[in-house]
């Protein structure tokens, strides 16, 4: 505080007031959890559960769920992992709502003293809404409950009521303008263009040279081998297991071995074009003996000992598709991102004819509750199936939008674009990075020299937190300042609230 | 230091003035207090002189002081008790209860006391109406919106406190599609309404300039400026270039004029200065002549200091026209150049008198000039003996001599007739025209220092080159060459900073544009 007040001319108040909050953070990839005012998360787990089915002798069989690394990382009979969320929306609030179970018994939490804090997505569904508030008010009978918006957190974390939230997650990337500390949520862009599509690169990348990716849990030991051509194998000794293990665990304990792919061998660069035009020309009569370069070649070691060697070029290739994402590494389509995103996930993600929260019309209601009803029954579908249809939709309307994927800076681009003129040059110069994702090498320089060349008379600063807990969980860290606010005090919804004035007017007022 | 002066002149410590004797009793005394036992007891005479003779005036192995305090005490304060109470906070409209900590027992907290942040609990003052009012007033301001519209455009004002960005964001009212609102129009419904309702008020009380201010929102206005500003923004690089080689320019051009304003302002001042009305005669005596010359000493002085704030003519509404003010300048100068002349006739009468003056006093300024050779001559002797046996500093004379004041010109001069160069070298004399600080002072001293961020680099480079970082033998031709080369270093190692500095930049413009 005191530091804050060194910097600033106006007079400073200590403005925090702790009352024991919660904050739980739910993301795509990992769930957030903690006390409120705390400076990191105490509970980090996957938002993934583990459903355990057991079959009775009698034929019916019961359906356990598991939570938490430990459950999910160990294999075991009729152990199929689900995810919990998608796109950073809660897809199965019945597992949902018993990981937070789990996770209040981890920390002991007192729901009738605590009040606890949300983060949500802008692209949140008004039946989301509606569900959380039922589920943490009535069912988990907390004292309090608010919900705030993912980006709105992240301009909290860094102390800036003005900027431009660039969110690079797992699923998707969102960027939000934010005005006093305000999502202006209908102008939110996003691509699918985030985590798990470097993740699907490298999976087929991988595919290509035929190598697979065998994770940890299948090794009982293994040998150190090179990865020369075709046929060089990894030379590894299986665990056997007494029970089949199901695809899904599989394709989780492979994100961890993705992960660590991302973390070691990604980096971004400025100049794509002329770069790569120069790779091609050094390498271009080297080009089937990749070792050539030693300087730039590096080994990435799979779980079975297999060290696959990654060129300079390649490393950055697929770094450098969150910008261009067709141009990517592998010679066919990525496989779920075949569709080129333009860019606008408020269509994509939800039913574009339908608002995110629902319209507000004073003194007399529009419309009649069974026809609400059908109306979210569709935004249920088109979340499930929001590939297919996504793609008929980008192609139908549209028409300011190029039909190209949209990379990382044609995105910000076009949202600085569609801004009011007077607030582009102070959202440009408050540009706000964060997402796990985000943490690759360059990527941090590419994206300001890309905006600076594009915008030649407007200042472009970005700002991201260079400690990458900070950077990772940015969204908690900003629920846990807020929620630990004197002034926040005020707005939190107490369980009488809701049950005076209904889901449905709170959302309207409130959490809109 | 003075000290070290003494060390190095071989002066004892005897001969010095016997100030620091007491502090050096003192210091003994507290030695003897804190040795404990054996010097105590031979003080009182008590103890064999052969038994001390052994002993010696050694320290004993342990330390006999009084044991060291590693840690303050804390003091005893009473531990503050916090309590875990709660709150009500009355911004609230229901009474939901919070816990936080508080300071203080639980009896003392006073539970009635409005919450502390309360009173951040601000909103904006926007007028409210309902549907009669709409159809009195309202209806005629815009016959595009309706009742329903207008009150939902004023909730959400008032929700988001006005933050138009945000109410056109969220605007979401679902009437007629084919009104597709802008923030202009929205700004434009909102403003004029308040006005309207503000302006009608019953109770009398109205804020006119605030009615004005929302009155004066032109749609139209607004628009133009979005789209100048957009304009602005996408201008292509090319442009803003231009742009800002002319806004250089410009400045540029301002700079000169102020310079030129400056200087002509110095000059006007500079002519300004003597003053034409009083007579010369005062200045026709000895004394009367250096009082001037005191006087034109200060004066100079004076404008030597304050260059920087010279009387600029003022450039304003008033200002004088150019024509006019060369008139003026040219009458001011025809002034100067009178003043001057008649200057100069004082001067040359004045210079007259002096000689004459001069010659009289001659033989009693001789007189007085051997004296003060002999008074230099004797600080030679005994300074000389230092320099002969080689000690590293030497001291220099030329203090002394510069200190010779009016009549020195002819000291020099007679120093400068009985010797020859070289035995004013051997014996270190030195004629300086400038003047130097009075006192002894090491010449090596006088090297010339720099910044200390380029002094440490100047040391690196001369540990590099092996030469140390003062001379070792330093004459004073040894010094003006160290001075020189020093000198040098430093402006090197400036230079090789502009290139590097020109060197990344253009590296980082070729990145920048692509250049390979």
């Amino acid at each position: 505080m005191s530091f804050a007040a060194s910097t600033t001319a106006a007079p400073q108040v200590y403005g925090a007031d702790e009352i024991n909050g919660i904050v739980l953070d739910p993301g795509t990839y990992t769930t957030k959890i903690g006390f409120a005012g705390y400076d990191s998360p105490s509970l980090i787990i996957p938002s993934y559960y583990g459903e355990v089915t057991n079959s009775a002798e009698d034929g019916s069989s019961t359906n356990k769920r598991v939570f938490g690394e430990n459950s999910l990382y160990t294999p075991k009979a009729n152990l199929e992992i689900k995810p919990l969320i998608k796109n950073n929306i809660v897809v199965d609030w019945d597992a949902s709502v018993e990981q937070y179970q789990y996770l209040f018994k981890q920390l002991s939490i007192d729901p009738a003293d605590q009040p606890l804090l949300l983060t949500e997505s802008t692209l949140n569904s008004y039946k989301n809404k509606e569900q959380a508030l039922q589920v943490f008010l009535e069912q988990e009978q907390f004292s309090a409950f608010y919900m705030v918006k993912q980006p709105t957190c992240v301009s909290f974390a860094h102390g800036r009521p003005n900027c431009l939230v660039v969110d690079i997650g797992h699923d998707i990337v969102t960027v939000t303008p934010i005005i006093d500390g305000i999502c202006l949520k209908n102008q939110v862009m996003g691509t699918k263009y985030a985590g798990a599509f470097l993740n699907q690169q490298f999976i087929q990348f991988l595919n290509e040279k035929k190598i697979v990716i065998d994770s940890t849990y299948k090794i009982k030991s293994k040998k150190s081998v090179y990865w020369e051509n075709e046929e060089s194998k990894p030379d590894y000794v299986t665990k056997q297991f007494d029970f089949p293990i199901s695809e899904s665990f599989d394709e989780f304990a492979k994100l961890r071995t993705l992960q660590e792919m991302k973390e070691t061998l990604l980096a971004a660069t400025i100049d794509t074009t002329s770069d790569a035009a120069t790779e091609n020309g050094e390498t271009g009569t080297g080009d089937k003996s990749m070792s050539q370069d030693d300087e730039d070649l590096r080994y990435f070691e799979i779980q079975n000992g297999l060290s696959v060697p990654f060129t300079k070029q390649e490393r950055t290739k697929i770094s450098n598709s969150l910008f261009d994402p067709l141009e990517t590494l592998c010679s066919e389509a990525i496989q779920g991102w075949e569709t080129p995103h333009n860019g606008n996930i408020i269509k994509s993600l939800v039913n574009g004819s339908d608002k995110t929260s629902k319209e507000y019309v004073p003194l007399r209601r529009t419309k009649k509750p069974e026809e609400e009803d059908k109306d979210k029954m569709d935004i249920d579908e088109n979340v499930d199936e929001k590939t297919s249809n996504g793609a008929n939709e980008t192609e139908n309307d549209n028409v300011d939008l190029p039909k190209t994927g949209l990379g990382l800076s044609k995105l910000i681009q076009a949202v600085l674009d569609k801004l009011d003129v007077d607030l582009k040059p102070q959202l440009a110069n408050n540009i706000i990075l964060t997402g796990s994702t985000s943490l690759i090498p360059g990527l941090n320089s590419r994206l300001h020299s890309d905006l600076t060349l594009s915008n030649p008379s407007l200042k472009i600063r970005i700002h991201s937190a260079g400690n990458t807990i900070e950077r990772k969980y940015a969204s908690w860290i900003g629920g846990s300042i807020l929620s630990s606010l004197g002034t926040f005090h005020q707005l939190w919804v107490s369980k009488a609230e809701y049950e005076e004035v209904g889901a449905e007017r709170l959302i309207v007022s409130r959490f809109r | 230091m003075a000290s070290d002066i003494l060390d190095v002149l071989n002066i004892k410590e005897e001969t010095r003035v016997s100030n620091s004797q007491p502090k050096k009793q003192q210091h003994k005394d507290d030695f003897t207090h804190g040795l404990g036992p054996a010097n105590k007891k031979r003080k009182n005479g008590a103890m064999n002189r052969e038994l001390y003779n052994l002993i010696g005036t050694n320290v004993p192995p342990v330390a006999v002081e009084k044991t060291i305090k590693f840690k303050d005490k804390i003091k005893a304060v009473a531990a503050v008790p916090w309590t875990w109470a709660p709150f009500k906070n009355g911004a609230r409209n229901d009474d939901l209860q919070f816990h936080h900590w508080v300071k203080g027992n639980s009896n003392d907290i006073d539970s009635n006391k409005p919450y502390n942040f309360e009173r951040y609990n601000t909103k904006l003052d926007i007028p409210e109406f309902n549907e009669d009012e709409y159809n009195d007033l309202l209806k005629d301001v815009n016959s595009d919106w309706d009742y329903n519209e207008t009150k939902y455009l004023f909730e959400l004002a008032k929700d988001f406190d006005l933050r138009w960005a945000v109410i056109f964001d969220r605007y979401e009212y679902q009437g007629d599609p084919s009104k597709e609102r802008t923030l202009e129009d929205l700004k434009e419904q909102l403003y004029k309404c308040a006005a309207k309702i503000l302006s009608n008020k019953k109770d009398g009380i109205k804020d006119s300039v605030l009615i004005k201010n929302l009155e004066s929102f032109d749609k139209k206005l607004e628009i133009e400026r979005k789209q100048y500003l957009d304009k602005l923004i996408h201008r292509a690089p090319t442009e803003i270039a231009e742009e800002e080689s002319l806004v250089i320019e410009a400045r540029k051009f301002e700079l000169a004029a102020k310079k030129m304003l400056m200087e002509r302002a110095q000059l006007l001042q500079l002519l300004d200065s003597p003053q034409s009305s009083a007579s010369i005669q005062q200045y026709l005596t000895s004394s009367g002549l250096a009082q001037l010359y005191n006087t034109l000493m200060t004066v100079d002085k004076s404008k030597k200091r304050k260059p920087e704030a010279p009387v600029a003519p003022q450039l304003g509404p008033n200002a004088i026209p150019h024509t006019q003010q060369i008139q003026q300048q040219q009458a001011q100068q025809q002034q100067a150049q009178q003043q001057q002349q008649q200057q100069q006739q004082a001067q040359a009468q004045a210079q007259a008198q002096q000689h004459s003056k001069s010659q009289k006093d001659g033989k009693l300024q001789s007189r007085s000039n051997r004296k003060q050779k002999d008074a230099t001559s004797t600080a030679t002797n005994t300074i000389s003996a230092p320099i002969k046996s080689e000690q590293k500093a030497i001291v220099d004379l030329d203090a002394d001599i510069s200190q010779i004041n009016q009549p020195k010109n002819e000291a020099i001069q007679m120093i400068q007739s009985k010797m020859t160069p070289e035995e004013m070298e051997a014996f270190g004399l030195k004629i300086h025209d400038e003047k130097i600080q009075p006192g002894v002072y090491i010449r090596s001293q006088k090297l010339s220092t720099f910044k200390p961020a380029v002094q440490s680099k100047v040391v690196e480079i001369l540990n590099e080159m092996g030469i140390s970082q003062k001379p070792t033998i330093p004459t004073a031709k040894v010094c003006a060459k160290y001075d020189q080369l020093l000198q040098s270093i430093a402006s090197l190692i400036d230079l090789k900073k502009q290139a590097d500095k020109i060197e990344a930049e253009v590296s980082l413009i070729k990145a920048q544009k692509g250049v390979q």
